[in-house]
This record gives C-alpha cells, sequence and structure tokens, in this order.
C-alpha cells in the first residue's frame, strides 16, 4: 500500500510538472519566444518572462493566491487595499513639492486669464472610504489635503468642493468597487455641486434614464488584486429624457482626429478598458463636444480621468465644451495654446481627482 | 529554485534525464545539470567552480598518493585550501547581506554585480574531500565524474546542507532511483518550497513593514514582533532550502540527513548552534575548530578555536559588519552562558527556554540591521526606551499576520513533533492513502503564490 502510495506521489508530482511546461510551451500564445527575446536580450531573462507570460491558467492561480491571503487575515495587495466591499487603491506618497510646483504653475496660468478659472479636486475612494480602512494607513486625509490645495491657490481662482456631496452620497453607488474611478452617479453628485459655481443650474436626478451599459464589469484594481470576493460592477449611462443637445463631437490626438455623434462610445464595452465609454477615457489631448444650444456659454475643461464620466453631465448648459488633458499634449509636446484659443472660452474649469493632481507633473503645457 | 522556469521546466527535465541516465553516466547528467543551473543565474560562475573541481580533483589525488604527513602531501592539502578559500573569500555574497570580503573591509568588489550560486557550498565541500583524505579517513576517488558531481551537488547548491564525500560515495559511484525515497524527496520539496513561499517570503514581509519604522519612533511590541519575524524568516529561509535539498536528492536516489533539528526549541545558544544548520556547525567543527585546537592544548587555544569557528560560522551568512557584530554577540552570549552553566541547570526547561528565546531576539538586530546605531536603537525600542508600548500599526501588524506568526512558531517550536510520536496506526494507513493529495495540493498553493506574488519583493538570505 505504501509503495503504491509513494508511486503515485512521484508520479503526479513529475506529471504535473510536466503537463504545466508542455502547456506553457505549446498551448499558450500569449507572447512568443522571439518577442520576450527582443525585450529581455538574455536567454535567462527571456526563458523566465516567457514563462511568465505563458503559464496557464494565470488568472485562476492569482484568484486562489488572493483568496488564500483575505482569508488569513490580509487586506492589502501592494497598494490596493480591501476596504469593507470595495477595493481601494492608496496612494499616501509625500508628494508636497509637486503639489506646490503645480499650484505655481495654475496661479501663473490664472494671472493671464481675463475668464474665471474654476478648480475641482475630487476626492478618490480612498478618501471617502477613509473609515474602511486599516487604522494605520488611514492617515491620508484627503479632504484636508484638497482643502491644502485650494488654500495655497490664487484667490482668483474659485475652488470647488465636491468631497462633501460625495461623501454625503457614500452609501450609494458613487464609486466602483473594482476600479479606481468614480460612476456616473460619484459625477452627477460633484457635477451638482460644479455646476451651481459655474452660475448655472443643474438638472435633476428626475430628468435622466439610466442605462445599463454592463452589468458585470471588473476594472483594474480587481486585475491587480484578483480577489474574487468583490462583487463586479456596473456602468450606468445616465440618458437625457429629453433630445441631446450633443451635435458632434471630435477628438484629436497629435494628427489624428476622429468624430462621433455621442459623447459615449460604446466600443469601448467590448475593450478591457470599459470605462473608456465615456470619452474614450483618456486616450485624446483634445475632445471638443458641440451642442445645439446657440447663445449658451462655452466652457474648458483641463482634465484628468475624473472629467470624462463628469463631462455628459454639463453638455445642457453649454453650447461648447472643449476638455484638454495636459499629460497628453506634454507627450505629444505641445502646449495649450498649440491647441485652444482661450479667449473663445467663457469658462475654464481644471477638474482632476487628488491624488493624480498630487503627481502630476504636465501643468507646465498650461 | 523559486521560479517557474526552475519548478516546472528544469527540474521534471533534470529528474527525468536523470532517471533515464545509465547508472555508470549518472554523474554526466548530475554534473551537467549544475553547470546548466549556475550557467543560468551567471556564467561567471563556472571559473570559481573549475577551481574548486580541479584543486579537489588534482590536490586529492597528491595528497592520497604522498606519505600521511609528507611535505607533498602538506603542499597539496594547502593548496586545495588556498585556492578554495580564495574562491568562498571572493564569490561568496548572500543575496541578504550583499557584501562580500573585499567590500567588507573596505575595498572594492571584484565581482560586485555577479551572483554566484553556490559559493557558500563548493568550495567546503572541496576543502572537506581533500582534508578528510590528509586525515587517512579515505582515499581519492579517480573519477573525476563523481569527485565533480560531489563538489557541486545540485541540490544543495543554492544554500547547503554541507556534505560529506563518504556519505555519499558509494551511492555516487552506484546510483538507484527508489521509489520511497523520491517520494520522500517530493513530500520535502513541497515542504521546502511551502516553507519558503508561505511561511518564510511573509515573515520577511512583516520584517520589511517594521523595519521601515525608524527605530527611534518604534513601538516596544512592534519591536519585538519584529525581531521574531526576523527571526523566524532566517530560520525559515535556510531550512525551507535545506528541505528542497533533501527532496530533490531523495528524487535522485540519495538520502542526505536533515539540516534542522528544531532550533527555537531549544534552551541554550550552545543547543542552537547544534540544530540550527548542523552541517554548518559540523563542517566548522570537524574542520576548523579540531584543526586548531588539538586534544591536550592549553584552555587559551581552545578559546581561540571556538572563537574562529563561530566567526566563520556567522560570517556564512554574509560578510557585512552587521555579522561580525552578530558573531560577537553570539561569542559573549556562549561565553556568559558557559560561566553560569551550574545555576542555569537548575533552573527548568521551559524557563530556560523562555530566557534563551528573549536573549536571542535582543541580540538579533545586530544581525538584521545593516547600520549599527539603528541596531542599537532598535534593541533600546525593545527595552521600552520609545515609551510606546503599541501603536495602530502593532495592531494592525498582529491582525494580519496573526496567523502565519501562530503558524511559523508552531513549526519551529517543533510541536508538530507531538502529532508524529502519538501517530497511531490508523492515522499513518490515512496519511498513506492522502499523501498524493496534500502534496499535491501544497504544489498548486505554492504556484499560485509564484505566479501571483511579486518575486521582486521576496526575500532571500542566499
Amino acid at each position: 500500500m505504501k509503495k503504491f502510495s509513494d508511486a503515485i506521489t512521484v508520479a503526479a508530482f513529475l506529471m504535473i510538472l510536466l503537463m504545466f511546461a508542455l502547456s506553457t510551451v505549446f498551448f499558450q500564445n500569449n507572447a512568443s519566444f522571439a518577442e520576450v527575446y527582443s525585450d529581455c536580450g538574455s536567454v535567462s531573462e527571456t526563458v523566465q518572462e516567457f514563462v511568465r507570460l505563458n503559464f496557464p491558467m494565470s488568472s485562476n492561480w492569482r484568484n486562489l493566491y488572493a483568496s488564500l491571503l483575505v482569508n488569513s487575515g490580509r487586506v492589502q495587495f501592494d497598494n490596493i487595499y480591501l476596504a469593507g466591499d470595495r477595493l481601494v487603491k492608496l496612494d499616501d506618497e509625500d508628494r508636497s513639492e509637486r503639489i506646490a510646483a503645480n499650484v505655481e504653475q495654475i496661479n501663473d496660468f490664472a494671472e493671464g486669464l481675463d475668464q474665471s478659472l474654476y478648480i475641482m479636486l475630487c476626492p478618490t475612494a480612498a478618501g471617502i472610504y477613509r473609515a474602511d480602512l486599516p487604522a494605520y494607513v488611514s492617515q491620508n486625509d484627503q479632504k484636508e489635503r484638497i482643502n491644502n490645495v485650494y488654500m495655497m491657490l490664487d484667490k482668483k481662482i474659485v475652488s470647488i468642493d465636491a468631497f462633501y456631496p460625495l461623501y454625503s452620497a457614500r452609501d450609494e453607488y458613487v464609486y466602483y468597487r473594482t476600479e479606481d474611478l468614480w460612476t456616473p452617479f460619484g459625477a452627477y453628485y460633484a457635477y451638482c455641486e460644479s455646476v451651481r459655481q459655474l452660475g448655472l443650474k443643474a438638472q435633476k436626478m428626475d430628468n435622466y434614464d439610466q442605462e445599463y451599459a454592463i452589468s458585470s464589469f471588473t476594472g483594474s484594481l480587481y486585475s491587480k488584486a484578483m480577489y474574487e470576493g468583490i462583487a463586479p460592477d456596473r456602468i450606468n449611462i445616465f440618458r437625457s429624457k429629453y433630445q441631446s443637445p450633443v451635435t458632434s463631437v471630435e477628438l484629436f490626438d497629435g494628427d489624428e482626429s476622429r468624430t462621433a455623434e455621442s459623447v459615449y462610445f460604446r466600443s469601448a464595452l467590448k475593450t478591457s478598458a470599459k470605462t473608456d465609454v465615456f470619452l474614450l477615457g483618456d486616450r485624446y489631448e483634445r475632445v471638443d463636444v458641440k451642442t445645439d444650444l446657440e447663445g449658451s456659454p462655452s466652457l474648458l475643461i483641463i482634465k484628468g480621468s475624473y472629467a470624462n464620466t463628469l463631462v455628459p453631465f454639463y453638455t445642457p448648459h453649454f453650447s461648447r465644451i472643449t476638455v484638454v488633458d495636459p499629460a497628453r499634449l506634454k507627450k505629444n509636446k505641445r502646449s495649450l495654446s498649440d491647441v485652444v484659443d482661450l479667449s473663445e472660452y467663457d469658462q475654464i474649469l481644471i477638474m482632476f481627482d487628488i491624488d493624480s493632481f498630487s503627481k502630476n507633473s504636465s501643468f507646465d503645457v498650461l | 529554485m523559486i521560479s517557474l522556469s526552475f519548478v516546472y521546466f528544469f527540474l521534471p527535465v533534470f529528474i527525468l534525464a536523470y532517471y533515464f541516465t545509465p547508472p555508470k553516466l549518472k554523474w554526466v547528467t548530475a554534473v551537467a545539470g549544475s553547470v546548466i543551473y549556475l550557467f543560468s543565474v551567471e556564467p561567471a560562475a563556472l571559473i570559481p567552480l573549475t577551481v574548486s573541481y580541479l584543486s579537489a580533483y588534482i590536490c586529492g589525488i597528491i595528497i592520497s598518493n604522498s606519505k600521511k604527513g609528507s611535505l607533498p602531501a602538506k603542499i597539496g592539502l594547502a593548496s586545495a585550501v588556498m585556492l578554495n578559500s580564495a574562491v568562498y573569500l571572493l564569490f561568496h555574497r548572500t543575496a541578504y547581506d550583499g557584501a562580500d570580503l573585499i567590500t567588507s573591509i573596505g575595498g572594492r568588489s571584484l565581482f560586485r554585480d555577479l551572483t554566484i550560486v553556490g559559493a557558500a557550498v563548493y568550495p567546503l565541500n572541496a576543502v572537506s574531500y581533500c582534508i578528510d583524505i590528509y586525515r587517512g579517513k579515505y582515499k581519492c576517488e579517480d573519477s573525476f565524474g563523481i569527485v565533480a558531481e560531489y563538489i557541486s551537488f545540485l541540490p544543495t547548491l543554492p544554500a547547503g546542507p554541507l556534505l560529506r564525500f563518504d556519505k555519499l560515495r558509494d551511492r555516487l559511484k552506484a546510483p538507484e532511483a527508489d521509489i520511497e525515497l523520491g517520494a520522500k524527496g517530493v513530500r520535502l520539496f513541497c515542504l521546502g518550497l511551502f516553507r519558503k513561499i508561505l511561511l518564510s517570503n511573509t515573515v520577511y514581509e512583516l520584517w520589511r513593514n517594521i523595519m521601515d519604522v525608524p527605530p527611534d519612533s518604534l513601538p516596544m511590541i512592534t519591536a519585538w514582533i519584529g525581531m521574531a519575524a526576523f527571526g523566524l524568516f532566517v530560520y525559515f529561509e535556510i531550512s525551507s532550502f535545506s528541505y528542497m535539498a533533501e527532496g530533490l536528492a531523495g528524487l535522485m536516489g540519495f538520502d542526505i540527513p536533515s539540516n534542522f533539528n528544531k532550533p527555537y526549541a531549544a534552551c541554550s545558544f550552545r543547543e542552537l548552534v547544534k540544530r540550527f544548520n548542523c552541517s554548518l556547525f559540523r563542517w566548522s567543527h570537524d574542520y576548523i575548530y579540531k584543526s586548531i585546537a588539538a586534544p591536550g592544548m592549553a584552555k587559551v587555544f581552545k578559546l581561540f578555536a571556538f572563537v574562529v569557528t563561530v566567526v566563520f560560522g556567522a560570517l556564512w551568512y554574509g560578510f557585512s559588519i552587521r555579522c561580525y557584530l552578530f558573531a560577537a554577540a553570539i561569542v559573549l552570549v556562549m561565553l556568559a552562558e558557559k560561566l553560569i552553566e551550574p545555576a542555569l541547570k537548575k533552573l527548568p526547561r521551559a524557563v530556560r527556554r523562555v530566557l534563551f528565546i528573549i536573549v536571542l531576539l535582543m541580540i538579533l538586530p545586530l544581525m538584521a540591521i545593516p547600520v549599527p546605531s539603528d541596531a542599537s536603537a532598535y534593541i533600546m525600542a525593545m527595552l521600552g526606551a520609545n515609551t510606546i508600548a503599541v501603536d495602530m500599526l502593532s495592531e494592525y501588524l498582529i491582525q494580519s499576520y496573526l496567523l502565519f506568526i501562530v503558524a511559523c512558531m508552531v513549526i519551529s517550536g517543533g510541536f508538530l513533533s507531538y502529532f508524529h510520536k502519538k501517530k497511531p496506526g490508523i492515522a499513518e494507513y490515512v496519511s498513506t492513502i492522502i499523501q498524493p493529495v496534500w502534496v499535491i495540493a501544497i504544489m498548486l498553493i505554492c504556484t499560485a503564490f509564484i505566479v501571483s506574488g511579486d518575486s521582486s519583493v521576496f526575500g532571500y538570505m542566499f
């Protein structure tokens, strides 16, 4: 009996090893050896990387790994934390120098403007659900960080408080559970507050029909943590019950451009970046949204990723909304004046989440 | 050994090639396996390896063919010892410590960017082979292949254990697959992998979290948790590689002795050095202590031999200042232990064990922390100098790592052996049946960790 068990043990062990080895080499096509070799250079590193990329059942292994860690009491996956029923990305690095530089560049930008400049720094889920994070990491107070930035800004820049409306609505579905972004619900609350500051009246929630664009979506936080204990997200599209005023959407990036008729890009729902359904995410340096509301003011938004979900809510108020991504401008070696004429806009809004703002190094393009 | 390419490619290919090689040529497969493994990590590793191969083989023949104590024998022995000492001192650099001898004495490392796996093992194998021949323990081996297979015995290359030629000689000359030994090998390999990936890496991660806190603001409880984590890391790190070595050797048909004997169940430092990395202790005792302190020598020579032996043992883990300090602390503690031995012996074993653990944890910061002033600040924090006992970080770490810490303490304290001793017949029967199941389960769990874990944060002692 013992001999039989021993034989089975040795055979099973070697069979499993061989099975995975053969599967890696012959049945997975994630990356070819030649491709990996061109990136790595040495044969030894290439072998390691090739095996890592082609090892079978990668997502299953990662699920098992995350479940084992969580069941043993762990709530941290690198910089992603399990906070209640959601995953939260925490950025607790001290970036005071970067923030000071950004503030200085924005103040310089404001100095040369004739029109009003607004700024809205919104919290991320880590700021709103701070109480659900482990005690020792929850020292990071985003409200305080946002207020500190507002205090440092020139008095002529109007700051918009997005923290309070989002915190008040924290029991609603305002942030995705598996993605480091707010949902259209979160964006709606920030829209209400911001549009009031811009001197306009927000549309009521009743004016929208909510369409479930996708009901089972797992975002980038899930892809990193691979913990299956988190319920998938859904992406809602807020459709006005009345006719959409949008007449054209033009997107530009370098020499590339494309035109659309809507601010929603359903093709993105078929890709891995599903939240790009809003303005195609951060793929373009400039997006021009034109509406049939002639005579209404025009708005320039200098944005981070969070603004993509917000822009559709602004369309009933402006004749033209131009969205500019300074990070892409910098990447394309352009400045703001290369892509827009500031005198064409009645109002300018800088809109970022506090984490992206703190590490953004592209405000020199303004 | 802890990579997908080693476990899922090199290992099965090597084992199957070894099985299917005719017995007379198995040494070729074994030596080729070692050479390929070392070459894949660092091609330059073949230079010191070749020096060890040739010096052991040629000097072994010279010593063996000369009269005992004659000049040629002495020259042969001195050459082997010097050449292999040079290999050891120049190329041995632990991953945790990062310093070799030259950098530790303020020079510029000749081989800073090279990772020479096995430089802590094969020169020592070569030295022990030549000294044993000189002492007349056995005759030299005529076959270069057999000597080379022993010197660079693949399973032991990463971190030992250090083996003796006479214990392996018969098996090296007449290799034979043994299914019982093979199954034991699979069990030990999987357990070694489990210890490294789940236990060693996790306690290292805990230690890293605590190490990030400046010692002058470290709460007392956190400081003790940190040192317990470091102590467990060192144990699980080296024992895991020893388990894997035993396992791989078992799969090749070799039954090599266990390198650890419940070290943290010891009651004194004398007991600890015999239980922790036993093969290193035996090697140091036989080839360093015995070479210096001959029977009937004055006590001062014996003390000198003792100090040299302990320092050698500590420096095996690295050459930086922290290892020297730790060696000095061990020497002092062992001398103090000797002085108060009669009083200690009157205490119950449990009390002695607690005292031993407390003293060990108090001197471990010298090994754990690279800067001596930080180490002393850490020791002060353990003594409560920072006036904080516990903070939110301690609570979080206890909550997050409690299960792992308890598991590590139970295993390292030897408490699991209680169940082995009490194992009734029916349990043995059941364990035989479920053996393949738990072995595969452990293998799959380890695979999940290797695939998913960020290997860049793995802590490596060697």
